[in-house]
């Protein structure tokens, strides 16, 4: 179970996170959702460690992220999981086969032909064999999310956060993202976050949704329950209204 | 008045802040480097993959611009020499002239501009397009991984194409000297032996370790201390080559000094 308690986020003036709680059970998928530069990146950046949190708890399991004593402990927390980032994060450098293996690469945990073996099959999962040898400025930019599912998944993490998955992919191809999220949870069975501020095509990969707004989780619930929201952020927000206390930036 | 100055003072504050913060964050981020370079995981492959990229691709820049240094100072050299009687001692001066102060300075200068902007660039897209995050994510810190092979090579690498430079640029001297000017082959030989002591090539040696080491040091955190967009990368790899160069320049000279009452 992933744990996030009163989490608090602040830069200089600016109130980002202001009390954030939310639990995430095992196996599931939940989907943080809320209007553009309400703080799901930084939530996410701090449940990754990549970002300290001011104040608050984040719970990997049985382990506290945020009370990592140093930069090593975070580290192994961190190998708990993957990340999709927005634009993919390959490595240029490296073909698209090399980016696959990389994060086991740098494990040293496997022998180079077990990295090998696993690395293709995650690139077959993901549907790009015979693209391997491919610099990823040389494929589409629904390729290298789809290279970046196959990084996140091929260390077979406990938990996978996805970031705005769909972000800068024509309609069909951000489908197609959202489909093979949905694929490949229901074959590994990972815990898995997806960030995003469409709605409801989010809701066809997640069976959970927690809305984040004003540094808060406004609602979290099944989608039913979700949509049956009271909260007026929500009802405004799942409306997609310009009226209602939604601040726009 | 009282306010006009009162801004004034403020805004001057302001900037020796903001230069005394900058400069403590650069010896903070070398400090990092260090510490993480001689401390384990060693990772070679990556050292090596850094030399062939700043060291073994500069190669032909730097013994283009060696030959025709050694060329421009032959007849430099000979005009001058000529008018003191003195043109025997060309040879001599255009070893001196390369090994003690050209060949660590121009070789610094040509790999700042074509490796030193080009690590810029690379690190600041990297940090944009969120490739140092994913590092992070994936438990691999981004200091052992990018800057230690990067800045170990940049100081290993300037040394040895310093060393080409020199050779490069003394034939470049001879060829014209000896061929174009007339100069005896002989006197050229022997004056150069003659002249060139080894503090000249420690002097040399020295100064282009440090030179590497100061390029690298730039380049690397100009790179990781990249703003936004494009416009934060362009920034960014300016600021490092202007830096580099304005910096191997006046350690020159403050290296000259120290080395000329050590050695002399």
């Amino acid at each position: 179970m992933i744990k996030i308690r009163d989490l608090h986020k602040r830069f200089g003036e600016q109130v980002v996170l202001a009390g954030a709680n939310l639990d995430i059970e095992d196996g599931s998928v939940i989907a943080i959702v809320g209007p553009s530069g309400t703080g799901k990146s930084v939530l996410l950046k701090i449940i990754t460690g990549l970002m300290l949190a001011d104040f608050g708890e984040v719970i990997v399991g049985d382990e506290s992220m945020t009370g990592a004593k140093n930069s090593e402990e975070r580290r192994r927390i961190c190998r708990q999981m993957g990340v999709l980032f927005q634009n993919a994060a390959l490595f240029d450098s490296l073909t698209l086969f090399e980016n696959v293996c990389f994060p086991l690469d740098v494990r040293k945990e496997l022998k180079e032909t077990e990295i090998k073996k696993r690395s293709m099959h995650y690139l077959r999962e993901v549907g790009l064999r015979g693209f391997e040898n491919a610099l990823p400025g040389e494929v589409s930019i629904g390729m290298r999310k789809r290279v970046g599912i196959a990084r996140a998944l091929v260390t077979e993490p406990r938990l996978i956060l996805f970031d705005e998955p769909n972000t800068g992919l024509d309609p069909e191809v951000g489908q197609e993202i959202y489909e093979l999220i949905s694929e490949t949870h229901k074959k590994f069975g990972f815990t898995g976050i997806v960030i995003s501020h469409e709605i409801p095509e989010v809701f066809q990969v997640c069976s959970r949704v927690a809305m984040l707004y004003g540094g808060q989780i406004q609602a979290e619930g099944t989608i039913d329950e979700f949509l049956a929201s009271n909260n007026q952020v929500v009802k405004q927000f799942v409306a997609g209204n310009i009226q209602g206390p939604i601040q726009l930036c | 008045m009282f306010l006009y100055l009162y801004n004034l003072i403020s805004r001057f504050g302001t900037l020796v802040i903001d230069y005394f913060f900058a400069v403590g964050a650069a010896w903070l981020f070398i400090l990092n480097v260090l510490y993480k370079a001689v401390t384990p995981p060693y990772r070679f492959s990556l050292i090596i993959q850094q030399l062939y990229v700043i060291g073994a691709q500069s190669v032909a820049v730097v013994a283009l611009v060696g030959v025709f240094t050694g060329a421009v100072l032959a007849v430099q050299g000979e005009y001058t020499l000529a008018q003191f009687g003195a043109t025997a001692y060309t040879g001599s001066a255009i070893a001196l002239s390369l090994i003690r102060e050209l060949g660590p300075v121009l070789t610094a200068l040509m790999v700042n501009g074509r490796a030193g902007s080009a690590m810029t660039a690379e690190l600041g897209i990297m940090k944009i397009t969120e490739q140092v995050d994913a590092l992070r994510s994936m438990a691999v810190d981004p200091i052992r991984y990018l800057m230690v092979p990067r800045i170990i090579a940049g100081l290993i690498s300037v040394p040895l194409l310093t060393a080409i430079f020199n050779v490069v640029g003394i034939a470049g001297g001879y060829i014209v000297g000896v061929e174009n000017l007339g100069l005896s082959s002989g006197t050229f030989m022997s004056q150069m032996i003659q002249a060139v002591k080894d503090v000249d090539i420690i002097s040399g040696f020295v100064k282009s370790v440090v030179f590497g080491f100061t390029f690298s040091w730039v380049a690397c955190y100009k790179g990781w201390t990249c703003g936004f967009g494009a416009v934060g990368v362009n920034r960014a790899t300016t600021s490092a080559v202007v830096t580099s160069a304005v910096a191997i320049l006046v350690l020159d000279y403050f290296l000259t000094s120290i080395l000329t009452n050590i050695f002399m």
